[in-house]
């Protein structure tokens, strides 16, 4: 029933309530005044080189895609989980057998150098 | 009160976005988005009606369709950027090698 | 106030996928796309499908939207303005959408629904309605009892038992137990899927290709 996710939506509210006033609190109740040093970029006190607008790195999507494969494997891991006292064994099984399918390509990754940084 | 409706309106509005975003737009990345939009409306449908007719299969389907929609994701994503590497674009119109 | 939650959710779903479907800048529609799978999830939520709100946080918003984002940072310079297609189409793509969407509501509401229910005497009984007309609650007594008053009902004897309650455990054990059962065959494909398109997007994504890798594209290019 819906009233069960009340203190979810509290949570929620909580939440997002906490991270504007934070984020804003500065701005609010500080005084401000604004100068061209205060307002220029700080970059450990170095000039700044080139735009803001840089493309990131394929390497991050290689990594992010990886997360999103294995995030799936886990979440078919929570019905398992739950139902697995009922089942025993066979859901065992099955369940190695689905890790197993995806450790085949877990390795493929890895001598592949996909995860290599450099 | 007819909840049933009220989600197959909602449901049939996303999928009209979604595939006026397909026809509208131009940049790969953004059809796709539109493409998980549609998606996310059939899952919504399947919702309801597993809701509405007290069946659980409707559930074991769009979680079918979530992984799926992830391993599009991962792949179509994946030939979206070689495809940048080697054109330095993600227009669809420009990418008309094919085109006879 | 069921209905006004509702609302608030659908309309999170649909303003955010407008802005998706409509936004010039690219990264306003990635994030506006945020918006709509949260509200996604609430209406899931609201159909009693807990578990798959769940997993469509886990997976939309924490896997494909972050997929979606470094997608749009690795192939566009921020600020791009996005042209659309030409206005001749343009009319031609909306009249499209316009139709699908007459289609799909006629579909939707001239097909005929059928439901099992329990009557009176026990027996179930399959009953035939039309979703326009489903003035019929949702399914399963669950939606319209408050599951804490049920349960703390005296007819429900132990704690344990109340524990046990599907209202607390939601319906993840009933996923699972059909995913183990029924869905068995599907489940383990669907490994074969996620294990192809590992291999497959690692493929396509990898950074350079290596050197012998070059020398056969040399080999068979000459």
């Amino acid at each position: 029933m819906l009233t069960n996710y009340i203190p979810l939506a509290l949570m929620m509210m909580v939440a997002i309530g906490f991270g504007v006033i934070m984020a804003n609190l500065s701005k609010w109740i500080g005084p401000r005044k604004p100068s061209r040093e205060k307002l220029s970029v700080y970059e450990s006190g170095m000039v700044p080189i080139g735009t803001t607008h840089e493309r990131v790195s394929v390497k991050y999507y290689i990594v992010a895609m990886l997360f999103i494969i294995f995030d799936i494997e886990i979440v078919f891991l929570y019905p398992w989980a739950v139902t697995f006292d009922k089942i025993g064994a066979f859901a065992l099984g099955e369940m190695f057998l689905f890790i197993g399918l995806l450790f085949i390509g877990y390795i493929y990754v890895v001598k592949k150098g996909a995860l290599e940084w450099d | 009160m007819s909840s049933l409706s009220n989600y197959l309106i909602v449901s049939a509005i996303l999928f009209m976005i979604g595939a006026s975003g397909v026809m509208f737009r131009k940049n790969v990345i953004v059809i796709f988005m539109c493409v998980e939009l549609m998606l996310n409306a059939v899952n919504l449908t399947l919702i309801a009606f597993s809701q509405f007719m007290g069946d659980q299969s409707g559930q074991i389907l769009v979680f079918f369709v979530m992984t799926v929609a992830a391993a599009e994701a991962a792949v179509g994503l994946a030939i979206v950027i070689s495809v940048y590497r080697n054109k330095e674009t993600v227009e669809i119109d420009k990418l008309n090698l094919l085109k006879g | 106030m069921f209905d006004i939650i509702f609302y608030i959710f659908g309309a999170i779903t649909v303003g955010g996928a407008l802005v998706t479907a409509f936004a010039r800048n690219i990264v306003y529609a990635a994030f506006s796309l945020l918006f709509t799978f949260f509200g996604i999830a609430g209406l899931y939520i609201m159909a009693n499908a807990d578990f798959l709100a769940v997993t469509q946080l886990l997976v939309y918003v924490g896997g494909i939207l972050i997929l979606l984002i470094f997608g749009v940072m690795l192939t566009s310079r921020i600020g791009t303005v996005d042209i659309r297609v030409g206005t001749g189409s343009r009319w031609v793509a909306g009249i499209m959408a316009l139709g699908l969407f007459a289609i799909l509501c006629a579909a939707f509401f001239g097909t005929a629904a059928t439901h099992t229910e329990k009557s009176a005497d026990g027996k179930s009984q399959v009953v035939t309605s039309w979703a326009t007309h489903a003035t019929r609650p949702w399914s399963g007594s669950k939606w319209n009892q408050d599951a804490t008053t049920e349960a703390l009902k005296p007819k429900y004897g132990a704690p344990d038992e109340v524990k046990s309650n599907e209202g607390s455990s939601g319906t993840s054990v009933e996923i699972g137990t059909l995913f183990l059962t029924d869905y068995l065959l599907p489940f383990e494909v669907i490994s074969v899927l996620i294990l192809v398109s590992l291999l497959g997007a690692t493929m396509i994504a990898r950074k350079e290709p290596t050197k012998e890798e070059e020398a056969i594209a040399e080999s068979v290019s000459v």
